[in-house]
């Protein structure tokens, strides 16, 4: 199986040298195949958030390597770094952020025609996203008139259009109602399977990570533990992220 | 796609950020109306120095554009903030820095020159107002015609090219150093924490203050009194250290204020102390450079709202001495006729006096005083009846004497001059009569009732007898209101009298106060008052649009931030009325804290400026009626600034 991403001891500091150091990620080191759906666990403050910003390109690194495709982007250019960011990342957010002048067709559509692609692949690839993610209705609208759920869906097709090697979603059921969340989920899993996507979750939720094939848990900027799905069911899995999140201690609380 | 996206984030933005639609503009509109008034040919043609206002205009107006740069570069800023979410956003997709910058540019171009457009016609609506503001400040005679001139349009559109060239630079600027980190947790960041050292700020906060008392001290010694002239380099140092401890106590005391409240207990935990005085601080650390800019605004709007004020009063004092009564003239009593003649000609005549004035030869005024300012040689001597009735024309109270009593009525100056005045409390006229002194005036005389003296001497009618007549005086009020061309007419029925021709064959006049008309004194003689008067009017007016503005939106786009924090409070279980209380109390602070410092300045300043305007001004003290009513005119505009912010931002809180 080809690598898409690789971590090499990647540390990031906060604060200046005469203040106190915060160590949000303390040398992580790991591995993406291609085809993969991994989500990275940990209780807030464990540094899962500021990784994926450092991996999304969004925050820069103290030290280490990320490595995309063979390509080191902790060392790319500024000014390359959209085009890099354009070609190979698709983004979902929490709080989507999809831009409300735009109606979801071309709030989709945004990336193609930054890319300057041609008009008539813009509008079928566009339809035929959005009918496999179960949008095609809401197409005209525009975000505000949409519910949260559609407005993911919609997150999830803009993150898709372009093929990206890896697509990174941060906390994507974080607003979302609990039924939105699993429709999400299940949607997320089929751009997984039926799409090969290549997916890398951020979440604290463990009903949301068990859908994906491999957990990473991380603590106090470490990793802590890896568990891998294998052929258990979605349930069995479940169970074993929160057997894993009970020896992690800290806020089970978190944990549906 | 971009240009699309441009234009129509720009739409939204109309319904958006209608904030920085009308402060834009307010400013250009107000820069607009100013120069339209400026440039306007019948302004200009008020009377002859009116020229030199075009230039002193043309110079305000830069100081004006560096302020406007300022408001509009906070507002952009402000927009920017509000943005910055959705140009995270565009970054994300792989949309280039330089393109996003490009995107805000072309927004705000097309933002601003849609302000621009609709200053043009709001600010000719607020031209149309100060003139007519103009015209009862400086009681002109006709009301003014604006004219609505391209040459202002022209001037208008090369400010707002150089504002934007330059705000949109700095804008620019800003984008390129963000990092699409920033811009995505923008709205999550905090107001900065500067852990500040309280010995350190203490002396910060204490040397600011004594540069500020040196400067004032400093300043008042250049003012010592009239004669001496204030050196320009003085000044200047004290400008640069008022501003320095403008600054410096801006910065630091809040936080003085803020370590005196956590200090007391009992002050820290009474009502919503504690909350307020902390949101405060906080404010205060991250806006203290715009602060301390909006302290040194206010300042200078007060202390020119004062000048203005000064001049303003100088201008009625200089009218009232010199020719409180609409036509005087001073000739033999065979010409008199001639002058009513034409007079009636001209206008309607609605009241008329004749009289004489009369020689003492004795000089029993004019021998007790020092260094005798005047020029005549014998002294004025005016009948009871003549005086009343003059004290009549100008709307002042009638006077009674005695058979052996005598006013003297003095100029303000005329009377530092008398050394003894034990010695005229009993004269002797030339024709023998004596008579005490009932009264000392030195308030309300007028060089209209006998040019050259200083003074008269107000005598029972019969005391007269005997007394030579010195001129007779013709004194006449029109129905209209008399102009300088009239004037100009005018004198040249004594033309013989006046001017004569010198050796090289020009036409010399030597004086043409023998005849007084208001309506040139008005146009004429006080033209450098009237620039100074209205430039200072038109700079307080400004800054105060720009204070009160930022003021605004500051708290305005801070609601979202405090909404938060209110939701927190409401949920602690505080009450609805007592929240909007604290708002209230929160935004007062908000707003009363940078006026504290330049009240104080402002007055002293205005308080050493007066020792030298007192000379020219009613009284002595007249200046803290000015200073008093300045305050309240800013006030009101300030006040309802803070209206509609506090309104807003309940608004926003619910």
């Amino acid at each position: 199986m080809k690598e898409i991403l690789k971590l090499e001891n990647v540390k990031k500091y906060y604060g200046k040298k005469s203040n106190i150091i915060t160590k949000a990620v303390n040398g992580i080191s790991f591995i993406v195949n291609e085809g993969e759906f991994v989500a990275i666990m940990g209780a807030s403050g464990s540094g899962k958030t500021t990784l994926l910003n450092c991996i999304s390109t969004i925050d820069d690194v103290t030290s280490g390597s990320i490595i995309l495709d063979n390509k080191d982007i902790t060392e790319i250019k500024e000014k390359d770094l959209a085009d890099f960011r354009r070609k190979e990342l698709g983004f979902i957010f929490q709080d989507f952020n999809l831009l409300d002048t735009l109606t979801i067709e071309e709030n989709i559509a945004l990336a193609l025609i930054i890319n300057k692609e041609k008009i008539n692949d813009i509008d079928d690839k566009v339809s035929d996203i959005a009918s496999k993610l179960d949008i095609k209705d809401i197409l005209k609208k525009y975000p505000y008139e949409v519910s949260g759920g559609q407005k993911q869906r919609c997150a999830c097709a803009r993150a898709l259009i372009s093929n990206p090697k890896l697509i990174l979603a941060d906390e994507p059921t974080g607003a979302l109602d609990s039924k939105s969340a699993r429709m999400l989920l299940e949607t997320m899993s089929n751009m997984n399977e039926k799409l090969k996507a290549t997916i890398l979750m951020v979440t604290h939720d463990s009903f949301s990570a068990s859908f994906c094939n491999r957990v990473i848990f991380i603590k106090d900027g470490r990793i802590f533990n890896e568990i891998l799905k294998g052929d258990k069911t979605r349930k069995e899995f479940f169970n074993e992220i929160l057997d894993v999140l009970t020896l992690l201690g800290g806020d089970v609380s978190d944990v549906k | 796609m971009l240009s699309k996206l441009a234009f129509r984030n720009a739409k939204r933005s109309i319904k958006d950020y209608v904030i920085y639609l009308i402060t834009v503009t307010l400013a250009f509109s107000l820069i607009f109306a100013f120069n339209l008034v400026g440039s306007s040919k019948e302004v200009l043609g008020l009377s002859d120095v009116m020229n030199n206002f075009k230039y002193s205009m043309y110079i305000v107006n830069v100081f004006i554009v560096i302020v406007v740069c300022f408001l509009i570069n906070y507002t952009i800023k402000f927009m920017f903030s509000k943005r910055s979410k959705e140009f995270g956003t565009y970054m994300i997709l792989g949309i280039k820095k330089k393109q996003i910058s490009n995107l805000f540019t072309l927004e705000n171009i097309i933002l601003g020159f849609f302000s621009l457009i609709i200053s043009i016609p709001i600010g000719y609506i607020f031209s149309l107002f100060m003139s007519f503001i103009i015209v009862s400040i400086f009681e002109l005679p006709n009301s003014v015609k604006i004219d609505f001139n391209l040459n202002s349009v022209l001037l208008l559109l090369l400010y707002f090219l150089v504002i934007y060239i330059f705000v949109l630079f700095l804008a620019r600027k800003r984008i390129k150093k963000m990092k699409i980190y920033d811009l995505l947790y923008y709205d999550k960041q905090n107001e900065k924490i500067k852990k500040s050292n309280n010995k350190i700020r203490n002396i910060i906060f204490i040397i600011s203050l004594i540069l500020g008392i040196s400067a004032l001290v400093l300043f008042s010694n250049q003012f010592t009194g009239v004669g001496q002239e204030p050196s320009m380099f003085i000044i200047f140092i004290c400008l640069i250290l008022a501003i320095i401890s403008i600054y410096g106590v801006t910065i630091t005391l809040s936080d003085f204020i803020l370590n005196i409240v956590l200090k007391n207990k009992k002050l820290k935990y009474s009502k919503d102390n504690l909350f307020i005085a902390r949101t405060f601080s906080s404010k205060v650390k991250t806006m203290s450079f715009t602060l301390g800019t909006l302290t040194f605004l206010i300042t200078i709007t007060l202390i020119a709202l004062n000048i203005s004020s000064l001049f303003k009063g100088m201008f009625d004092y200089q009218l009232e001495l010199n020719s409180p009564y609409d036509i005087s003239v001073e000739d033999d009593k065979n010409n008199l006729n001639n002058y009513i003649d034409f007079i009636s000609k001209n206008y309607t005549i609605e009241d008329k006096l004749i009289y004489d004035s009369y020689k003492d030869l004795n000089n029993n005024i004019s021998s007790s005083v020092d260094n005798y300012p005047g020029w005549r040689s014998t002294d004025q001597i005016i009948k009871l009846s003549d005086y009343n009735k003059l004290l009549e024309l100008k709307g002042d109270k009638k006077v009674t004497l005695n058979e052996d009593e005598y006013i003297l009525h003095v100029t303000k100056e005329f009377q530092d001059f008398i050394k003894d005045r034990d010695k005229i409390k009993g004269i002797k006229l030339s024709n023998n009569i004596k008579l005490k002194q009932k009264d000392f005036v030195n308030k309300g005389y007028t060089y209209a009732w006998g040019t050259g003296y200083g003074f008269v001497v107000v005598v029972p009618d019969k005391a007269v007898e005997g007394l030579e007549v010195e001129e007779s005086h013709l004194i006449v009020n029109t129905k209209e209101e008399t102009t300088e061309k009239f004037a100009k007419e005018l004198v040249k029925l004594r033309e013989p009298d006046l001017c004569e021709k010198d050796e090289n064959d020009y036409m010399v006049c030597y004086s043409l106060a023998n005849v007084r008309v208001r309506g040139q004194e008005e146009a004429n003689n006080d033209g450098f008052i009237t620039i100074t008067s209205f430039v200072c009017f038109y700079i307080a007016f400004v800054f105060i649009a720009v204070t009160g503005t930022i003021l605004a939106i500051q708290s305005l786009s801070d609601s979202t931030k405090y909404k938060y924090r209110y939701s927190v409070l409401s949920k602690l279980g505080v009450g609805d009325n007592k929240l909007y209380k604290t708002i209230f109390k929160q935004l007062l602070i908000f707003f009363i804290f940078p006026i504290i410092y330049p009240v104080n300045i402002s007055f002293s300043v205005i308080n050493s400026m007066n020792r030298i305007f007192k000379i020219a001004l009613v009284n002595d003290t007249i200046y803290i009626n000015y200073f008093i009513i300045n305050f309240l005119i800013f006030l009101i505009i300030y006040i309802i600034y803070f209206t509609a912010t506090y309104f807003g931002f309940k608004r926003n809180i619910e």
